[in-house]
């Protein structure tokens, strides 16, 4: 009776309880401060290096000028900033104010050419500079990093000394041609680097880093295999002037100089020093020359929020918008309602919602909303397996291919679907791509014609069990193969299972998960496919659509060849001139269209709110302005106050 | 005792490679195996890509090896005995070693970062879950056992199974909807654990010239509200139900009699002697669950993008991501096992007929 749990005890536990979880409380709160005091301690060290910058700069009596980086352009068209230029004379234009985007996922490592996912290279592309990029209005390439640029195009010399040495021919299994010192480099791009630039912590950024980049992605031990894969093309990377680099290709390629300019310069002096397994297991190693910084800085971890803000050493004309956050927001509805409530800036919506969307009024007072392709936008395809266990199946026959394409309104399909928010496609290229001729017409939907080239294939009902049987007596019977998941594959199945039944061929729908989907297109075991391919504003084909790809492993899983394809495909490809490319280009979308090895269906419009306050967000060319043209006028912004 | 604790023990290492092994050539036989969910799994991934992936995966972890090659290898790296890796990859002598969780295939990070991210996370919300949970139902199961077949007991067995029967899915979607909208009653943040402006927050609430600052603590308990709800709603049928089972089964019982008779009062009678006595099968259901609590609740994460270990898993498991999948098993099978010995300990203690000699 004396030992009982008492009153007292109770009282002295929880005491003891409370001051424990006070404890822990307060070793947080100290942890926070630790944060703080690491960040404001690194802009400290920033700050004192900025000043003895500047100090060394007024002793040895140079001139700092009021145009600063301007100085080095040769001509006004050279201007990479005359659209940001032509921001800053709008009337209401102001500097400052956040924006808060949403990211559908986390990133778990933001570290440049580690990371893989589309969130952590939109981050990138903020903060690291390319040497060139695209404008987002004409598409033409405008200098960046590099002032100008010369490219030199032996290409005629490649092939004639391949042409006298017949043993280096390529083979389609081996994509890089065995090393020979003598053997001409076909393409040599040459760029001569912008003076004057200096990374976010104040180092300049000279030739010496952009050859260290390259040399530091291609090292094996860097967990970068993606970016080597399309960098492989690329035999060296030398410093041949002062100011001056050299890509040396290895082959003819004609995204070659795109492959060159979109190249991420990397600081030499903070990556050099790393060992790779460091370098590799970081999470937040991203330190550039571009108009943005981490504000973590290297010790950004996944659990802690992405916050960039605006680079105050950055060469060129600082963005208007002080910071862009990045909120991680996993469900449609949270990401609707959050742009409702006003804790995200943007909001991409599915075509189902968008319709209900674009008439609430609600929304129609709070945002800006946008119908647009964009330039990475992709498309939907159902291939067809030409080749199955080593026999043809029907679908070797382009003529059925046809008959399959006319018989299903793909028109109606797509309206369906994405409920008019897409185009119809006849080849792989994008409506927003000079590769995309004007003049391919998709087939016409009509069943009677289809009908008709399905009997002079040899496809009739011989039995009269409403199936159509081959000349040798088989059913025309297949399995439509398409990811789980995702609910408008189903969708789709149906409407083409029943557009099929008309002309008497029997589908059967066959979703399977994603990992053994992929197997079974790497085994070619399959009938049909569906999937989507994202293009651009140039697309290679070669890999789904060239003949030597349809080896095991290859992207040409449908085993389509076809000669004259294969030879525009490769002309093209070596081909640097952009206007003959083009045409080659042309071609292929036409035969493409006339040979059916996909069933083309739609690109994709994306649908896009952004909130009112931000002025300057229209629609380009490319898509939307970039985040960085964006600005607030002073009197609506939120999130600054002055 | 002693002994049998030590066989416990050392028995836990077959059980466990047993667990490990089942997970482990479940996956390696799956069709597409472990490689084959990576290399698309991370969208915008264009052909030429996919290759060049697959052959360093190949490269790095052994992919392409034997799967029973593959699982010795693991077993290699997370035993604290073992040959020596060497830095190209080649094995050397045999010694003691410091074991290691791997790495995650998908995330191209150390196992145990990534789940010391997200550890914490589901830790807090069971944290603050569970209390809740146990403190209602056992109080409300008291009253039902007392008041049996009259109104209350009614009226709360009634709610309990009717919050039990509304899915999580839906509840949190229509708090979303409702309660976290502008548009509604905007009492609550859509999602998340922090404000936007939480890394600018002071840490506790105050007044800064006048004006309330809600501070970084108690706006983490803000976000927290609508998360919690919906964990704890659903819990409350089974544990008030067992409850007052338990307690209608002392409380007729000689002891409580006895105690009546003696002159307590019916308070002390409940509570001291009745509440004693039925409380232990609410303990066995605790040590059952802790375990569990370690996956987390992948509906809730998802619906108010919380990134504990149940999105974890499920993300793991979805890509295929190996050795994070077996490192969550192995850590979750530990704890499993180890809660069974602890419990079969407590038994020991708390009734002197059960002896293991």
């Amino acid at each position: 009776m004396d030992n009982r749990f008492g009153v007292k005890d109770f009282i002295l536990f929880l005491v003891l309880g409370l001051l424990i979880v006070l404890i822990v409380l307060a070793m947080f709160q100290y942890d926070r401060q630790w944060d703080q005091i690491q960040l404001i301690r690194g802009k400290l060290d920033d700050q004192a290096k900025e000043m003895r910058f500047l100090a060394e700069k007024l002793q040895s009596g140079a001139l700092v000028h009021a145009g600063g980086p301007s100085t080095t352009q040769s001509a006004a068209g050279d201007d990479p900033f005359i659209r940001l230029r032509e921001v800053e004379a709008m009337p209401k234009f102001a500097r400052g104010d956040w924006v808060i985007s949403s990211l559908a996922g986390k990133s778990s490592t933001l570290t440049p050419y580690v990371s893989g996912d589309a969130y952590a290279s939109d981050v990138q592309s903020l903060v690291l500079d390319t040497l060139a990029d695209r404008d987002p209005q004409t598409l033409d390439w405008r200098p960046l990093l590099a002032t100008k640029w010369e490219i030199a195009d032996n290409t005629k010399a490649y092939f004639e000394y391949l042409a006298a040495n017949p043993t280096t021919q390529p083979t389609p299994t081996a994509t890089t041609l065995p090393a020979d010192p003598n053997r001409p480099y076909p393409v040599v791009i040459h760029f001569d680097i912008r003076e004057g630039v200096r990374f976010s912590d104040g180092e300049p950024l000279t030739a010496d880093d952009v050859v260290f980049t390259f040399n530091f992605v291609m090292d094996p031990k860097i967990n970068a295999p993606r970016s080597r894969a399309y960098l492989e093309k690329i035999a060296k990377v030398e410093r041949s002037g002062p100011n001056r680099v050299s890509f040396y290709f290895r082959e003819p390629y004609f995204e070659a100089f795109e492959l060159a300019a979109t190249f991420q310069v990397l600081p030499r002096h903070y990556y050099g020093k790393l060992d790779p397994e460091t370098f590799n297991q970081s999470t937040g190693m991203l330190i550039g020359s571009g108009p943005y910084k981490l504000e973590a800085g290297e010790g950004w971890t996944p659990d802690k929020p992405i916050e960039l803000i605006r680079n105050e050493r950055y060469w060129g004309v600082s963005p208007p918008v002080e910071r862009i956050v990045y909120r991680v927001i996993n469900n449609d509805v949270a990401r609707l309602t959050s742009f409702r409530n006003g804790e995200i800036d943007t909001y991409a919506s599915p075509p189902e919602a968008y319709v209900k969307l674009k008439d609430d009024p609600a929304m129609a007072e709070k945002a800006q909303r946008f119908e647009y392709f964009p330039a990475s936008g992709g498309y939907r395809y159902v291939a067809w397996n030409q080749l199955k266990d080593g026999k043809p199946t029907p679908f070797a026959d382009k003529n059925v291919r046809r008959a399959l394409a006319m018989v299903i309104d793909r028109d109606r399909l797509m309206k369906e679907i994405t409920l008019g928010y897409a185009q119809l496609s006849t080849g792989p290229f994008s409506p927003l791509s000079k590769q995309f001729d004007n003049d391919v017409k998709p087939l016409p939907f009509d069943v009677e014609a289809g009908r008709k080239l399905l009997t002079e294939a040899g496809y009739i009902d011989r039995d009269g069990d409403g199936v159509v049987e081959s000349p040798k007596g088989e059913p025309f019977r297949f399995k439509l193969t398409y990811p789980t998941g995702i609910s408008n594959y189903e969708r789709q199945a149906l409407f083409i299972k029943d557009s099929l039944s008309r002309v008497g061929v029997a589908m059967d729908a066959d979703p399977l998960e994603w990992s053994v989907f992929q197997q079974r297109l790497e085994q070619k075991n399959f009938d049909a496919i569906s999937l989507g391919w994202t293009s651009g504003i140039e697309t290679d084909i070669y890999q789904m659509f060239h003949g030597s790809q349809t080896m095991a492993g290859g992207d040409n899983f449908m085993s389509y060849k076809n000669a004259e394809l294969d030879q525009a495909i490769d002309k093209a490809r070596s081909t640097l001139d952009e206007e003959s490319r083009m045409k080659l280009w042309n071609r292929c979308h036409q035969i493409l269209n006339e040979d059916q090895p996909y069933m083309f269906l739609w690109f994709g419009k994306s649908l896009t709110f952004v909130d009112k306050r931000f002025e300057n967000v229209r629609q380009l060319r490319s898509g939307l302005t970039p985040r960085t043209e964006w600005y607030v006028p002073q009197d609506r912004q939120r999130w600054t106050r002055n | 005792m002693l002994t049998y604790i030590v066989r416990r023990i050392l028995l836990m290492i077959p059980t466990l490679i047993g667990i490990t092994m089942v997970v482990f050539f479940t996956m390696a036989m799956s069709p597409g195996g472990v490689g084959a969910a990576l290399a698309g799994a991370e969208g915008n991934m264009r052909p030429q890509e996919r290759e060049a992936v697959r052959k360093y995966l190949n490269q790095r972890y052994g992919l392409d090896q034997p799967a029973i090659l593959q699982y010795f290898r693991w077993l290699n790296q997370i035993s604290p005995v073992g040959f020596h890796v060497n830095e190209d990859g080649s094995y050397g002598r045999f010694t003691l070693k410091w074991p290691s969780l791997g790495e995650s295939l998908m995330r191209r990070r150390p196992v145990t970062s990534v789940v010391a991210e997200a550890l914490p996370i589901t830790l807090l919300l069971n944290v603050i879950t569970i209390p809740i949970i146990y403190a209602i139902s056992i109080t409300a199961g008291i009253r039902a056992a007392q008041h049996r077949g009259k109104r209350f007991d009614i009226g709360v067995g009634t709610t309990m199974v009717a919050l039990w029967s509304l899915p999580v899915m839906w509840v949190g979607v229509m708090a979303i909807g409702f309660v976290a909208n502008r548009e509604y009653l905007y009492l609550f943040p859509t999602g998340g654990l922090h404000d936007t402006l939480a890394t600018r927050m002071s840490y506790l609430p105050g007044y800064v010239n006048g004006e309330f600052r809600i501070g970084y603590l108690l706006d983490l308990a803000w976000h927290l509200v609508l998360p919690v709800i919906c964990l704890t709603y659903g819990g409350f049928a089974v544990m008030t139900k067992l409850m007052r089972a338990s307690v209608l089964e002392n409380i007729t019982a000689d002891f409580a009699r006895t105690a009546r008779a003696k002159g307590l009062p019916e308070r002390v009678v409940i509570y001291r002697h009745v509440l004693r006595n039925s409380i232990l099968p609410l303990i066995t259901v605790a040590a059952s669950i802790l375990p569990g609590l370690l996956g987390g609740s992948v509906i809730v994460e998802s619906i108010f993008s919380i990134d504990g270990m149940g999105r974890l898993m499920i993300d793991a498991i979805n890509t295929r991501d190996r050795d994070l999948i077996l490192s969550i098993t192995l850590v979750s099978g530990l704890l499993s096992l180890s809660c069974l010995i602890v419990a079969d300990i407590c038994y020991a203690i708390a009734d002197p007929r059960v002896s293991y000699e």
